[in-house]
């Protein structure tokens, strides 16, 4: 293991709902941050840095001022971190750069996003709007069954293993009582029975929308250690943009994710097997399936049979997305890509209430972009592996 | 012509720009053009500025052979646009054209004869007044005008 970047001293996450009637994405951002502060134990006055997300329809420029303003913040170091579900994990190393950098010492991350019935969409003018969007591609759904097509037909990959992966991703949702899917699990045949939506993407291998925020509080070593909190911390980190049309993409069974993943286990001197949890991207089934094939813990195109001979509860032999992926916990648009981080710190600080691996060390999170667009991966470790001894800070 | 309904269709259209336009232009006359690097020796798809190989401006237009490859594809039922609804189901893909850019585009073929690697080639289809590419098994050669 190399030297920790950084450490993440706190989270906070609003429990998701399918519709808002009215809120602001400020407002919601707002909510989120306060949570991460208390859970962190620290001051407002202590956070110096801050990174936010794209608010489309709301606030198309200034949005770090804006959000500033509205938290009544003054930081040394602010910007919008704009790599579609990638975003969250996309803050993390980003902030422990600008901490390296001297720029500020404690940054707050944090995206989020409301469903009203009001909600406009930002007019477009860009390659995907002219040579995508006209042919009835729009969104994300079509991207996405083309990816699990060429899966399918290059590796002669099953529905029925694609199923799997939300009927785990259910399972683990009934151990949060945040996620969407809480009380409704599901088993393979009900993937499989659910509605095509677009062919062979099933209505129960796409995310559901929802509204939510997550904030994540980031400082550095030094510093975690004067707070009476335990932290997670960073240890790798990689990213990688390849293309922003599924047309353009330069390959459909692998993507930016190897090379991200690859970065971040080299950076942290781990391999994928040393994890103790993997807190995968999961918008749709098939980008499940990609991560763990590209990640190496398993050969391409046998994502199917990794499953079959694992479990992927908290208790299990492969703890996979235990919040529930946002294919359990529900897809609060941006804010999707951060819940991986959320999940990750609960797990390595122990507090992940129900759902506790035992003497979690590491954990793998991904985020995921765009149509396999974007994509970064971090590697995180706790205290005890970090520090020499479980427990510190509490 | 079974497609014939796409022509009612009344769905967004592309957002073309001064530098797109002959692309726009051949395709109305039933043609697919696109940008050729006369510096790296590239075809360019979709147009742009400078090439993205070599970063040269020396792009010209020519027109390409039509023929093509499906690389991927997918049958829309609950389409992203509701606009679209009016015709599901449907299928888009993701084409690897023979000079090698890859574009996506309407495929009109049945769902039994969609296969990754089939051979296809280029026509256009009124969408709503406005002529797009799509591609159809070679044999079929009618063009919508």
């Amino acid at each position: 293991m190399s030297r920790p970047k950084a450490a993440i001293i706190g989270v906070g996450e609003l429990k998701p709902c399918r519709v808002t009637d009215g809120a602001s994405t400020l407002g919601m951002l707002a909510q989120a941050s306060v949570l991460a502060l208390h859970d962190a134990g620290i001051d407002k006055a202590d956070i110096d840095g801050l990174l936010v997300g794209p608010q489309v329809g709301e606030t198309p420029q200034h949005v770090p001022a804006t959000v500033a303003e509205y938290l009544g913040l003054q930081p040394s170091m602010a910007n919008v971190v704009d790599l579609g579900g990638a975003s969250g994990p996309g803050m993390i190393w980003r902030a422990a750069a600008a901490i390296e950098a001297g720029m500020c010492h404690t940054v707050l991350c944090v995206l989020g996003n409301h469903r009203n019935q009001d909600a406009l969409r930002s007019p477009n003018r860009n390659p995907i709007r002219e040579f995508d969007v006209p042919f009835g591609a729009s969104g994300a759904n079509a991207t996405y069954a083309q990816l699990k097509q060429a899966h399918m037909a290059k590796y002669q990959s099953k529905d029925e293993d694609f199923a799997l992966i939300t009927q785990w991703a259910r399972h683990n949702a009934q151990h949060h009582h945040h996620a969407i899917f809480n009380g409704k699990p599901c088993d393979a045949n009900d993937v499989l029975q659910s509605p095509l939506i677009a062919e062979p993407l099933h209505l129960y291998e796409i995310v559901m929308p929802v509204a939510g925020a997550e904030a994540v509080i980031v400082t550095s070593v030094t510093r975690a250690q004067t707070i009476n909190n335990p932290a997670a911390y960073l240890l790798g980190a990689g990213e990688k943009v390849t293309h922003r049309a599924l047309s353009q993409a330069p390959d459909l069974t692998s993507g930016p994710l190897k090379p991200a993943m690859a970065h971040a286990f080299k950076q942290s001197n781990t391999s994928v097997f040393d994890m103790s949890l993997l807190s995968l991207y999961d918008c749709y089934t098939i980008m499940v399936a990609l991560t763990l094939e590209d990640s190496g813990i398993c050969p391409a195109g046998k994502f199917g049979d990794f499953i079959r001979s694992n479990t992927l509860g908290y208790d299990g032999s492969c703890p996979l997305n235990t919040h529930g992926g946002q294919l359990g916990f529900g897809q609060p648009d941006l804010a999707g890509g951060m819940t991986h981080v959320v999940e990750a710190v609960h797990q390595l600080r122990e507090s992940a209430t129900g759902r506790q691996i035992p003497s979690a060390k590491y954990a793998l999170v991904t985020g995921n972009g765009a149509t396999l667009s974007e994509a970064v991966a971090l590697v995180l470790g706790s205290a005890s592996v970090v520090l020499g001894k479980p427990g510190v800070g509490r | 012509m079974k497609y014939t309904h796409f022509a009612n269709l009344k769905v967004p259209g592309p957002t073309k720009t001064p530098l797109t336009e002959p692309f726009w232009q051949a395709a109305a006359k039933g043609e697919l053009h696109t940008q050729y690097c006369e510096r790296c020796h590239s075809y360019v798809f979709y147009p742009r500025e400078v090439c993205p190989f070599c970063w040269s401006n020396q792009l010209t237009w020519c027109q390409l052979s039509g023929q093509a490859k499906i690389k991927t594809y997918t049958t829309i039922w609950k389409p992203g646009h509701p606009s679209w609804a009016a015709v599901t189901p449907y299928t888009v893909g993701v084409i690897q054209l023979a000079e090698g850019p890859s574009m996506l585009a309407l495929l009109l073929l049945e769902r039994e004869q969609l296969e990754i690697g089939l051979p296809v080639s280029f026509k256009t289809i009124n969408l709503g007044g406005q002529m797009m590419p799509a591609f159809t098994i070679p044999e079929d050669q009618y063009h919508d005008k």
